[in-house]
């Protein structure tokens, strides 16, 4: 067999337990061929059920170590890892959790990983200075309305649809164990990593509605039309002060009503 | 220059590292760990760097794959390099996994005059690439291929010819093969080119059944330090250092482990001179 041969035959045994592979290995009364290539294959799927253990910890705990596991595995199977990085495998997982567990658990399961996967993302995305806020008082107050802001690229924003931050806190032992899992209304969120620190917070629908604009390239002239310049100008006071906005620019888009900022 | 005994860079020890300042005269970093964007990771790593001079030890490079060459991960490697300044780069003679997918783990090669041709095709566009001389690994295996044409130990002295490249010798990874295949470990350790040796990889293993397994969750085992007074026999003092990577003692333990091999060498320097 040739070497690309070799390699994709036990490549699909691994992954897929296919035979073909067994004819070309080394074996011994004492290790047998199915007892050597059982060593590769249950220790692939080890391998990824274990990270996805330390990238999904709450998860993990909120399921369960034994049903994490027994279900986690099953995931693996479905999904053979593209992924140079294991960790960057299990962006799916959300998405799967959510169409193989049942009912109300499986909403909160999948946002829990959603919002597990956002805290691991912001914790090693790049680097940036947040904007300090002696930068913002420096701008010619008639630049106002047009100022548009960069946001930091640690920032990550979700919607939850259940009490998944329960389980999330009762994870890190801030909290205690969740009677049950609870679908809510939609609740916005903001992940977001200041230095080494990663922070996240819920935010209202009409501060979801101005950042998700501003992140757009909303001027601030135009998220004083949305709000109110005042409103607006608290906002921006509170992102300021998160370290959420890394540089703000005066612009060419102006809001039609925009006055400069009070704060 | 990288010279004496070192440590595997892990996160559990950041801070132990910053704090106590030990006295390790080199560390390896698993490059993996730090091609990221930012964060953490990077963090600890310039200010760690500005401590120790450091190596560079990746296990993505898949050199053994017939799938092509990843040259975006060579790329970050590379701009890796250029923060880290590494005293070398290596990765593992093995292959990661074909068709796109990625098993994550160190696949062995057949030891075909094929296999050979394809691996020092391969290093020498790695090298060519990264401008400067890689350092490739012997892997614990446990298992073999029948089209299997010669030793490893004889595929690896061929290649290192072959593809101009160095070698970063894992006592522990020798030993592991040599029980799972019922070889000489020694007779690898005595037909291995020394002048290509750059670093040494000590670390501890486990039993499954039969077989030994690579787990480096354990110290390092009396066997394995009786092969690397052997391997000092031959090769003289070597840059080693203990790699953990599972049941990760505090660092002032691995400390204290890595003086048994500064006590080895000197044993060997003594006997030698």
């Amino acid at each position: 067999m040739k070497l690309a041969q070799l390699q994709q035959a036990l490549q699909a045994h691994v992954l897929r337990g296919e035979a073909g592979i067994e004819s070309e290995i080394v074996g011994d009364a004492r290790s047998p061929v199915p007892v050597r290539l059982g060593i590769y294959t249950s220790a692939y799927g080890a391998r990824l059920v274990e990270v996805l253990g330390e990238s999904f910890p709450a998860v993990r705990m909120a399921l369960g170590a034994k049903f994490f596991e027994r279900s986690i595995s099953d995931f693996v199977r479905q999904h053979p890892s593209r992924f140079r990085s294991a960790r960057a495998y299990g962006e799916e997982l959300s998405t799967w959790l959510a169409a193989h567990l049942d009912g109300t658990r499986a909403r909160g399961v999948a946002d829990l990983a959603r919002f597990e996967w956002a805290v691991a993302d912001a914790f090693d995305a790049a680097d940036a200075v947040a904007l300090a806020p002696s930068e913002l008082a420096g701008i010619d107050p008639a630049g106002w309305p047009r100022l548009q802001f960069t946001f930091s690229p640690t920032l990550r924003r979700l919607n939850l649809t259940s009490n998944a931050l329960a389980w999330w806190k009762f994870a890190g032992a801030a909290q205690a164990r969740p009677s049950r899992w609870r679908l809510t209304c939609t609740q916005h969120w903001l992940v977001w990593r200041r230095d080494l620190a990663v922070f996240y917070r819920r935010l209202s629908q009409a501060e979801t509605q101005a950042l998700d604009a501003a992140r757009a390239g909303s001027c601030f002239g135009e998220l004083c039309e949305q709000l109110s310049a005042a409103q607006a100008a608290r906002l921006l006071h509170d992102w300021v002060t998160a370290g959420v906005i890394i540089a703000a620019t005066v612009g060419a888009r102006a809001g039609t009503t925009a006055r400069p900022a009070a704060r | 220059m990288i010279r004496g005994f070192g440590l595997g860079l892990r996160p559990q020890h950041y801070s132990a590292m910053l704090d106590s300042r030990p006295p390790l005269d080199w560390l390896e970093i698993i490059s993996e760990n730090y091609l990221v964007p930012g964060g953490k990771p990077l963090y600890y790593l310039d200010r760690i760097r500005e401590l120790y001079p450091m190596v560079m030890h990746g296990v993505s490079l898949s050199i053994g794959s017939t799938a092509p060459l990843d040259f975006e991960y060579l790329a970050a490697l590379k701009a890796l390099s250029r923060r880290v300044r590494p005293g070398w780069i290596s990765d593992h003679l093995c292959w990661t996994g074909v068709g796109g997918l990625n098993l994550h783990d160190l696949m062995p090669l057949p030891y075909t005059a094929e296999a050979l041709r394809h691996v020092a095709s391969r290093i020498s566009q790695v090298q060519d690439f990264l401008q400067q001389r890689i350092v490739i690994e012997n892997v614990s295996s446990y298992l073999s291929y029948r089209s299997t044409e010669m030793t490893e130990w004889q595929f690896i002295a061929a290649l290192t010819a072959a593809a101009d490249c160095d070698l970063l010798l894992d006592v522990n990874n020798i030993y592991v093969s040599s029980i799972n295949h019922g070889f000489d470990a020694r007779e690898f350790l005595d037909a291995i080119p020394a002048s290509r040796v750059r670093q040494i990889h000590l670390a501890g293993h486990s039993r499954q059944g039969e077989l030994l397994i690579d787990t480096h969750d354990a110290a390092v085992p009396p066997a394995v330090w009786e092969l690397y007074r052997h391997a000092l026999q031959r090769l003289g003092a070597v840059p080693t250092m203990i790699e953990r990577d599972a049941d990760i003692p505090e660092l002032s333990e691995l400390v204290t482990e890595l003086q048994l091999a500064r006590d080895a060498t000197a044993v060997g320097a003594a006997r030698a001179a």
